[in-house]
């Protein structure tokens, strides 16, 4: 056990930190009300400066321009990019989830065809998975997708796209077979955005930001070739993108949140005792999260299981998201009944902490079940053919 | 970084637990808790000797096995999941490091092989007390005044380390560690009855003992602070122990008991509380192995450690108190019973939250060093 870098480590941060030094940057933080497009496009260049670099997917085998980095060293990668700033993009659904699907799924034309425009920045990617009818319960998923000669026709409706309005490109689940159990018939398909018969939507949301949005689609033909792997392997792909996009969280740290709730309250001159407790419980949580988040990772690393640890981080970070954005505006006092400040967008962003990327509930399901063996509940879709399923509202 | 244990720490965790299971699970803890004593001399002697735990932390000059908080915390931890170990906590912890951290080597010579062979138990009569600056002892003339109440195995205890302030002191300094035997004249042990039933406790009263100093004049406050420190942290990896094992003990209970034709722990609400546990669980296991590695590290400041003990024990009181009581509700109407084992955890936990300052305390001092309170300057 040692939290000290190696001799390796150091040397490689080192590297890191000398190329990344010229680029630092205040750190920009989401606040709803951003240009979005002009953001993309900072964040486009500074990917292609990357890409220039040899720095684009660091995290990528180098056969497909990447370097291979090991867990520990793309946490370094992620941390040493944290300290310039630079967290988060727009670009993750292309270079964290998409990307390594591919590497792992694709046929070579796909690969050669997507894998290094996506890495220079060329192609922006949204995810299509949710839908009105298909939340908690993804595989429920009914957006059809129809042999027509060599290729597919969709149709229907997802949700909860991110950054689908500025998106070139989606990866698509779809219902190629309504007569498989629900997990079994779906499809994996790559979507030019500007095809004819998708219409994007975008979703205003209670910060008064747009980060979502509604995509429709009206016979819309997909080629075949846009396909990955077979027409039945959707569920498994979308697997391995949401394992990918839970380890590209590396660059987060638990602390972030408190540190801007601390800031504030160090500006004020200090904080009343009961609010002051209160912070340092925040504290306590956030340090062992990222302690967490350490053990996971030095687990992962070595190829072993994560233990349960690994399935109750994303509710930990979640509360932890809220409880600052509480104690935030608490620090705030009256000025906190202004329209804006420096914590009205956490605060109104913390409810869909618990929502996205997995409930709550359903969280903690998958911890009980996995992490501690306790029975499944008994599931009524459980082999049933997808078309035979009741649906929301008492449709079929 | 690497946040893991080596192979040979795994097999020490092992060894451990495999000697627990056999010699000293919670029946037995259970047995002995109605006795005087608490522990069975032959098992002690297996488990300090033989398996050579009583030396962990002392050098292996002085017959230990040099080994750091690493170590220990998981020997604690271990000990922990069965309420097991005796004066282990006492002797192999508290006062070994005290040793350690206050008196001259050549009294560590002289004392700490006893300790190490699990032939002298010994004990820091400090435990109740926060910080060295809470201490209830005076010396004066080589004599030792004063009622210390709460004193963990004093009555097991052959050699008695007292913490005592001298005359005309203030805060930590002036304080003195002290070192008598339990026979001595005038020293009164008087065993005292406790929440926790698995860990013995005394209150030691002293009229005039004699007694003889440790380390330099008043000089053991710094020492005796770092050894708090490390034993919080120490305790924090019991307490995680006791959690886990607590958590275990609902989740397998959950899985077999079947009520409404099945398994409870297969119901949502059911879960749900056992993963809150859980999640409580992971994070003050991190904390407590972390804060372990910052005291395995000599170089570590008082601060560091202090502030590390702060957030490992406040965590794993937490997390214990949560796990046992799941443990009772989970069990149902059995899980309330004096028969079951639930109460012994339950018991302990809210003990250890008493024993080394609140987690409020505990709060209180991050609070300052975060820069969180008025009128003090951030100490980073």
């Amino acid at each position: 056990m040692d939290f000290d870098d190696s001799p390796e480590d150091a040397a490689f941060r080192a590297e890191v930190r000398a190329f990344l030094a010229p680029h630092a940057r205040e750190a920009l933080r989401y606040r709803g009300g951003h240009d979005l497009a002009a953001l993309l496009a900072e964040q486009r260049a500074w990917q292609r400066t990357l890409f220039t670099a040899g720095w684009a997917v660091p995290g990528w085998p180098p056969a497909y321009g990447g370097r291979g980095l090991s867990a520990g060293q793309r946490q370094i990668w992620g941390e040493e990019l944290r300290r310039i700033g630079r967290m988060g993009s727009m670009l993750s659904g292309g270079l964290d989830m998409l990307g390594p699907t591919l590497i792992e799924h694709g046929s070579e034309a796909q690969k050669a065809r997507f894998l290094e425009p996506t890495a220079r920045g060329d192609i922006v990617w949204c995810q299509l998975f949710s839908e009105p009818g298909a939340g908690s319960d993804l595989a429920s998923l009914a957006t059809r997708a129809v042999r027509d000669g060599e290729g597919w026709i969709v149709n229907g409706q997802k949700v909860w796209s991110s950054f689908a309005n500025h998106a070139d490109m989606g990866f698509l689940l779809a219902r190629t077979d309504p007569k498989a159990p629900k997990h079994a018939g779906i499809g994996f398909f790559l979507v030019d955005m500007k095809t004819p018969g998708i219409e994007v939507r975008p979703l205003i949301e209670m910060t008064g930001g747009n980060h979502f949005n509604e995509v429709f689609f009206a016979d819309v033909r997909v080629p075949g070739e846009n396909l990955v792997a077979g027409p039945g392997a959707g569920w498994g792909l979308a697997r391995t993108t949401l394992r990918h996009e839970r380890l590209s969280i590396g660059s987060f740290s638990a602390l972030d949140p408190f540190e801007r709730v601390a800031r504030a309250v160090r500006e004020r001159g200090g904080a009343e005792p009961v609010l002051a407790d209160e912070i340092a419980h925040l504290y306590t949580i956030s340090k062992a999260v990222d302690l967490l988040s350490a053990r996971v990772r030095t687990s992962l690393a070595r190829g072993q299981d994560p233990g349960p640890g690994a399935l109750v981080l994303k509710n930990a970070v979640s509360d932890v998201m809220l409880r600052a954005a509480d104690l935030g505006m608490r620090v705030l006092g009256a000025d906190a009944l202004a329209a804006d400040g420096a914590f009205h967008h956490d605060f109104l962003f913390a409810p869909s902490m618990h929502i996205g990327g997995g409930t709550e509930e359903v969280v903690k399901g998958v911890a009980a079940e996995q992490g501690l063996g306790l029975p499944r509940e008994p599931d009524a879709s459980k082999g049933v053919p997808f078309d035979a399923l009741p649906r929301s509202g008492g449709r079929r | 970084m690497n946040f893991a244990w080596s192979e040979e720490q795994d097999e020490f965790r092992a060894s451990v637990r495999r000697f627990v299971a056999e010699r000293w699970p919670v029946a037995e803890a259970r047995r002995l808790a109605a006795t005087e004593r608490g522990y069975e001399p032959a098992v002690w002697k297996q488990l300090a000797g033989e398996l050579g735990l009583a030396g962990l932390a002392a050098p292996e000059a002085h017959g230990g096995s040099g080994f750091t908080m690493l170590e220990l915390s998981i020997a604690l931890d271990e000990l922990g999941r069965e309420l097991a170990g005796g004066p282990f906590f006492a002797s192999a912890c508290l006062a070994t490091l005290a040793l350690r951290r206050v008196a001259t080597p050549a009294e560590q010579a002289e004392l700490l092989p006893a300790l190490a062979a699990g032939e002298t138990v010994a004990t820091l009569a400090l435990a109740g007390a926060a910080s060295p600056a809470a201490i209830a002892c005076t010396a004066q003339g080589g004599r030792l005044h004063g009622e210390q109440r709460f004193v963990i195995d004093a009555q097991n205890a052959s050699l008695l380390l007292v913490a005592a302030r001298e005359p005309g002191s203030r805060g930590a300094d002036g304080v003195g560690l002290f070192a008598l035997a339990a026979d001595a004249p005038r020293v009164r042990v008087t065993a005292a009855p406790g929440l926790d039933l698995t860990r013995k406790l005394a209150h030691l009263r002293l009229d005039g003992a004699p007694a003889r100093r440790l380390g330099g004049a008043g000089s053991a406050g710094p020492g005796l602070a770092r050894t708090l420190a490390e034993a919080t942290i120490g305790l924090a990896s019991e307490q995680v122990g006791a959690a886990a094992r607590c958590l275990e003990l609902a989740v397998a209970h959950a899985k077999q008991r079947v009520q409404f034709g099945r398994a409870i722990g297969s119901f949502q609400a059911v879960k749900h509380r056992a993963v809150d546990a859980l999640t409580l669980l992971e994070l003050a296991r991190s904390a407590a192995w972390w804060a372990a590695w910052v005291a395995s590290r000599e170089a570590a400041s008082l601060a560091e450690l202090e502030d590390a003990a702060a957030l490992a024990h406040s965590l794993a009181c937490e997390a214990f108190e949560k796990a046992a009581y799941e443990c009772i509700h989970l069990h149902g109407g059995m899980g309330f019973t004096w028969e079951h084992d639930a109460h012994l955890y339950y018991r302990r936990a809210r003990a250890d939250r008493a024993l080394f300052g609140e987690p409020a305390a505990h709060r209180a001092r991050l609070a300052r060093s975060l820069g969180l309170v008025a009128g003090d300057s951030p100490a980073r």
